[in-house]
C-alpha cells in the first residue's frame, strides 16, 4: 500500500481550492438566474467532481459518500435533467460549507463532530427533494473477497478484429490469468490467418486468429475481469470444466503480489527522463557550437573593433556556461551502478562458499552516463576476482584471526580531473613472490631486476598472467587482468592496483569526468598541433640549459625529484629543429609525473574530441582528434598512456638511483 | 529453389507488425521453398508480432518454417515463440 | 523492458496517488494536467498506457483521445478512461473513438494496480 499520509496536505490544498471554486461557480449560476449557462454549470461539475475523485483515492470515504451526492447532483444539471433555481443552488452551497467543513477537520485532523454528521443528514435530505436521487452505495467499487473455490474452465476466444489495434493484447490477458495462481493452456487456431504473401501489411495489424484456453485453479470472476474490456466486442465464451474435481481451497486473500514500498517518493525536484541520443546530439551540436565560436574569436582578434570584441567574449562566456551545464545533464550518480554489485556479491559468494559484504562509499560520486556502461564489465571482473582469489574462507580467515566475513569495499571519488574509483578487500593479498616468480618465468622482467611492490603488484596487468592454480569460471584464466585494463584504458582511463600479503587488496581504476569536451593545452612539435588535457597540467618549463641537458636526455632533477621525458618528436617521427629550445610541459597522472618535451607552447584551448578513424586507432599515445578554427587537426595526447609507455619503465628508476 | 533466412528483429509488436511485414515480402520470391527464422536477437514479441510469424508460415506451403538461433541461454520470448509456433505445427526446430 | 504509463488528470491529488502507486509497482510514469500538457508531453517514446479523466480544463479526454490516434506512434496505445458511474455516455463515446478500457473514479489504489495489470501484464 501507498504511504498516503505524505499527500494529505496536496489533498486538501486542493480541495480548499476547489471548494472556493465550486462556491464562485454556484454564485455566478446564481446571479444569472433564471437563465442559465453550460459552462459555469460544467465549471462547477468539475469542481465537485474532482473533489469526490481526489477524496476517493487518497481515502478519505466520509467526503466522497457525501459529496457523491452533490456531483451527482450537479451531473443531472449539467445533462439538463434538471433546472438550476434559488433554491436548489443555496442548498448546493449549504453542501459546499458542509464540504469545507469536512476538509477542516481533516485538517486539524479532529474527529468529525456530531453536529456536523446530523447536520449532513438534513443536507442530503433536501438534495433528494430536488434531484429525485434515491440512496445509493457508495461509489467507490469494493474490491469483495471470493471464496469461490478454484475450478477448471474452458474458454473459446474470438476477439474482434480491431482489438489489438485498441492497444490489447491477448498475451497480457493469459499472463494476467497466469498472475493469480491459475494456470493456462493455449491452442491458437490460426487457420484464418492470411499468408503474408497474399495479404496487405496492415491486414496484420488486426486480429485473424482465434483461441481455445484451459484454465485450471481460477474462478469464475478472475477470468471475468481478464476478459473484461475485450469483451465487450468480442465473442468470448467461458464454461466449466466439470469432470475435474473442484479444488476445495480457497482462492488466496491478496491477490496480487503485494511489494513492499521499496520505492521511496522522488524528491519534490521534477525529474525529467531524456532519451540518451539526444543528450549525445545535443552535445555533438554544442560541440559544433565551440569549435565555431573558437574560429570567431580568433577571427575577432583580428579586427581591432572593441565592441565587438566585447560582444564576442561575451558570446564565449555564454557558450562556456552552457556547456558546463549541458555536460552536467551527462552525469550521473555512480550509486545505481553500485548498487547492481549487491547482487553480483551476493550470487558469487554464495557460489565460492565465502562470506562477503559490500561496503559502498561514495555513492552520489558522478560520472559521465556513457562511460557507466563501459565499466561495469571490468568492475564486475574485478569484484569476482576479488571473492574469487582475495577472498579467503570462512574456516582460513577464522584461522588467521579475521572476522569470517570479509569485506569488499565499492569507493568512488572526485580527484583532480578524475572519477577514481577503488575496490578494495581485505582478503589475503596478492602474492609478491608468486608473482614475481611468474613474471621471471614469462620473461617480464630479467631475474635480478630490483621492483617496488607496487611495481610487483602491477604486473598482474600484463597479457597472459595469472597465478590461479585451479581455473574457476568465475574470472576465467588469464583472460581477466589484462583485459580489465584495455577496457579501462579504452575510455581513458587508467587501473593499477596495491597490496598487503594477508591484510588485503586495493584496485584504483582512475577516469575522466567526461569524454566528450576537453580542456587542453594546445602545444605544437615541428608542425604538427597536439592537445594535452588540461587537467594533467600542472606547469611549463623551459628547457633549463646546462646541467648537461640537451634535447637527448631523458630526464631532469626537478626540484629535487626525477621528471622522467617525453619526447614526442621520438614518438611521432617528427623533425626536430636545433634552433628552437624546446619547452617542457609537466604533467601529472595520479602519482605519477613526466615531462613533455615540445617546440612550441600555443595556450589553453577548449575542444571537442572527435574520435579517430581506423587509420589513427592504432597510433599508441592518441586517444582523439581536434578540429581547429583554422581547418586543422589537433591530435590529443593519451597522457596517461604515453606516461605509462615511455616514463615508468622501470628502467628509468634505474637510472635515477645510479 | 532457393532458401531463405530471415532474421527478427529485437522487437516485433504490433508497432512493428506494418513494416517488418512489408519488408519479409520484398525478401520472399516467388521460388523460395524453404524459410528459416532466426530469433537470435528477438527480445520482445506480442499477440501481433506472434502472427505476423505465423503468416510467414502459412506461405511455405511445402515445409513448415525452420527456427534457428534459440539456446538454453536465450531470452524467454524467442523460447517461447518457438515453442507456440511447434505446437502450433507452424515450424520446427532446425 | 519497463512499461511508460501516462496519467492525465486535473486532480493533483490523483496524479501523485496514481504515481506513486504505479511507481511503486516498478512501472515509469509521466503525468499531465489535462489534455494540452498531455500532449506536450508525449515524446517520442513508446508509452505502454494512457490513462485519462474525461473531465478535464483545455482539452478534455476524448478530444485527447482523438488526438492521440491521429498521432502515428501512439496509435495502438491502450487507452484507460476514468470516468463517473453514471457517465454511461461518455463511455460509449469513447468506445466509438477507440477507448476500450474504463475504471471509475474514485477509485482504490489497488482497484488501478488491478485494472493497469490487466491490460499490461
Amino acid at each position: 500500500m501507498v504511504d498516503l499520509s505524505e499527500i494529505q496536505a496536496v489533498f486538501i490544498e486542493e480541495a480548499k481550492e476547489l471548494v472556493l471554486q465550486f462556491e464562485e461557480s454556484l454564485l455566478a449560476m446564481e446571479s444569472i438566474l433564471p437563465n442559465s449557462d453550460d459552462e459555469i454549470i460544467n465549471e462547477a461539475f468539475r469542481a465537485a467532481h474532482t473533489i469526490k475523485g481526489s477524496a476517493g483515492v487518497v481515502g478519505y470515504d466520509h467526503i466522497v459518500d457525501f459529496t457523491h451526492f452533490v456531483e451527482a447532483t450537479m451531473e443531472l444539471l449539467r445533462d439538463h435533467a434538471l433546472n438550476p433555481c434559488e433554491k436548489l443552488i443555496s442548498t448546493l452551497l449549504e453542501c459546499n460549507d458542509h464540504i469545507n467543513a469536512l476538509i477542516k477537520c481533516l485538517e486539524s485532523n479532529e474527529d468529525f463532530p456530531q453536529a456536523l454528521t446530523d447536520a449532513e443528514a438534513g443536507l442530503l435530505e433536501s438534495l433528494k427533494s430536488y434531484s429525485g436521487l434515491q440512496d445509493q452505495a457508495s461509489s467507490e467499487q469494493t474490491v469483495v473477497e471470493n471464496q469461490e473455490a478454484t475450478q477448471s474452465f474452458r474458454v473459446s476466444a474470438q476477439f474482434y478484429k480491431a482489438c489489438m489495434v485498441d492497444g490489447f493484447d491477448p498475451l497480457s490477458i493469459i499472463r494476467y490469468i497466469e498472475s493469480k495462481g491459475s494456470t493456462v493452456e493455449v491452442d491458437w487456431l490460426i487457420d484464418e490467418v492470411p499468408a503474408l504473401n497474399a495479404v496487405t501489411p496492415d491486414e496484420l495489424e488486426l486480429c485473424h486468429f482465434r483461441m481455445q484456453l484451459e484454465i485450471h485453479h481460477s474462478t469464475r470472476e478472475d477470468i471475468n475481469e481478464a476478459f473484461e474490456f475485450i469483451a465487450a466486442e468480442s465473442n468470448i465464451e467461458i464454461a466449466p470444466i466439470e469432470d475435474d474435481k473442484p479444488t476445495p481451497t480457497l482462492v488466496k486473500t491478496d491477490k496480487q503480489p503485494t511489494k513492499n514500498n521499496k520505492v521511496k517518493p522522488k524528491n519534490p525536484e521534477r525529474m525529467m527522463k531524456i532519451p540518451a541520443q539526444k543528450l549525445d546530439e545535443l552535445v555533438n551540436e554544442l560541440g559544433e557550437l565551440v569549435i565555431v565560436s573558437a574560429a570567431l574569436e580568433d577571427h575577432t582578434k583580428t579586427i581591432r573593433d572593441s565592441a565587438l570584441t566585447e560582444i564576442v567574449e561575451h558570446i564565449q562566456q555564454l557558450v562556456s556556461d552552457v556547456q558546463s551545464s549541458t555536460l552536467q545533464l551527462r552525469m550521473v550518480q555512480i550509486g545505481e551502478t553500485f548498487n547492481r554489485f549487491s547482487r553480483v556479491v551476493r550470487d558469487t559468494s554464495k557460489e565460492l562458499e565465502k562470506q562477503v559484504s559490500l561496503e559502498i562509499m561514495g555513492a552520489e560520486t558522478e560520472l559521465d552516463k556513457s562511460m557507466v556502461e563501459k565499466i561495469v564489465d571490468p568492475l564486475t571482473h574485478l569484484v569476482r576476482n576479488a571473492i574469487d582469489h582475495g577472498m579467503e574462507s570462512p574456516a582460513q580467515r577464522a584461522d588467521s584471526g579475521k572476522p569470517e566475513y570479509g569485506t569488499l569495499s565499492l569507493k568512488a571519488f572526485h580527484d583532480s580531473g578524475s572519477i577514481v574509483i577503488e575496490i578494495s578487500d581485505d582478503g589475503r593479498g596478492l602474492d609478491k613472490e608468486k608473482i614475481k616468480e611468474k613474471a621471471i618465468q614469462r620473461n617480464l622482467i630479467s631475474p635480478d631486476t630490483e621492483l617496488t611492490d607496487k611495481e610487483i603488484a602491477n604486473l598482474i596487468f600484463e597479457p597472459g598472467f595469472s597465478t590461479a592454480e585451479k581455473v574457476s569460471n568465475i574470472s576465467g584464466r588469464g583472460v581477466g587482468m589484462d583485459v580489465v585494463r584495455k577496457n579501462i584504458e579504452a575510455v581513458r582511463g587508467t587501473v593499477s592496483v596495491e597490496s598487503v600479503e594477508h591484510q588485503g587488496t586495493c584496485f584504483q581504476l582512475r577516469l575522466p569526468l567526461t569524454m566528450a569536451i576537453i580542456d587542453g593545452f594546445m602545444v605544437s612539435v615541428a608542425d604538427a598541433k597536439f592537445v594535452i588535457p588540461l587537467d594533467m597540467v600542472t606547469e611549463c618549463i623551459e628547457l633549463p640549459l646546462g646541467n648537461g641537458a640537451t634535447r637527448q636526455t631523458d630526464y631532469i632533477n626537478l626540484r629535487g625529484t626525477v621528471l622522467p621525458f617525453i619526447h614526442l618528436s621520438r614518438i611521432f617521427d617528427l623533425p626536430t629543429n636545433p634552433k628552437i629550445r624546446p619547452s617542457i610541459v609537466v604533467v601529472k597522472y595520479g602519482q605519477l609525473r613526466a615531462g613533455i618535451v615540445v617546440d612550441q607552447l600555443l595556450g589553453e584551448f577548449q575542444t571537442v574530441i572527435k574520435p579517430l578513424g581506423a587509420l589513427f586507432e592504432k597510433m599508441s599515445g592518441i586517444s582523439g582528434s581536434s578540429i581547429l578554427g583554422s581547418g586543422d587537426i589537433a591530435l590529443i595526447l593519451d597522457v596517461p598512456k604515453l606516461i605509462h609507455d615511455f616514463a615508468h619503465e622501470p628502467e628509468s628508476r634505474k637510472l635515477a638511483n645510479s | 529453389m532457393s532458401n531463405l533466412t530471415i532474421v527478427l528483429p529485437e522487437v516485433l509488436t504490433i508497432y512493428e507488425v506494418s513494416k517488418v511485414a512489408a519488408k519479409w515480402q520484398l525478401m520472399l520470391s516467388d521460388d523460395t521453398t524453404a524459410v528459416a527464422i532466426d530469433l537470435s536477437e528477438l527480445l520482445e514479441v506480442d499477440a501481433a508480432g506472434f502472427q505476423l510469424v505465423v503468416a510467414l508460415a502459412q506461405c511455405c506451403t511445402e515445409k513448415p518454417l525452420s527456427v534457428i538461433g534459440v539456446d538454453e541461454h536465450h531470452s524467454p520470448c524467442a523460447l517461447w515463440l518457438l515453442n507456440t509456433l511447434v505446437a502450433s505445427n507452424c515450424a520446427q526446430r532446425r | 523492458m519497463t512499461k511508460k504509463i501516462m496519467i492525465v488528470d486535473d486532480s493533483a491529488s490523483i496524479r501523485q496517488v496514481a504515481k506513486m502507486t504505479l511507481l511503486a509497482e516498478g512501472y515509469e510514469v509521466i503525468d499531465a494536467c489535462d489534455g494540452l500538457d498531455a500532449i506536450n508531453k508525449l515524446d517520442d517514446g513508446k508509452i505502454n498506457l494512457i490513462i485519462s479523466d474525461l473531465n478535464m480544463p483545455n482539452m478534455d479526454g476524448l478530444s485527447l483521445l482523438k488526438k492521440v490516434k491521429e498521432m502515428g506512434q501512439y496509435r495502438f496505445t491502450p487507452f484507460l478512461m476514468l470516468t463517473t458511474e453514471s457517465g454511461s455516455d461518455f463511455v460509449s463515446q469513447g468506445k466509438q473513438a477507440g477507448a476500450k478500457a474504463w475504471m471509475i473514479k474514485p477509485f482504490k489504489p489497488e482497484k488501478l494496480i488491478n485494472t493497469v495489470s490487466r491490460i499490461l501484464a
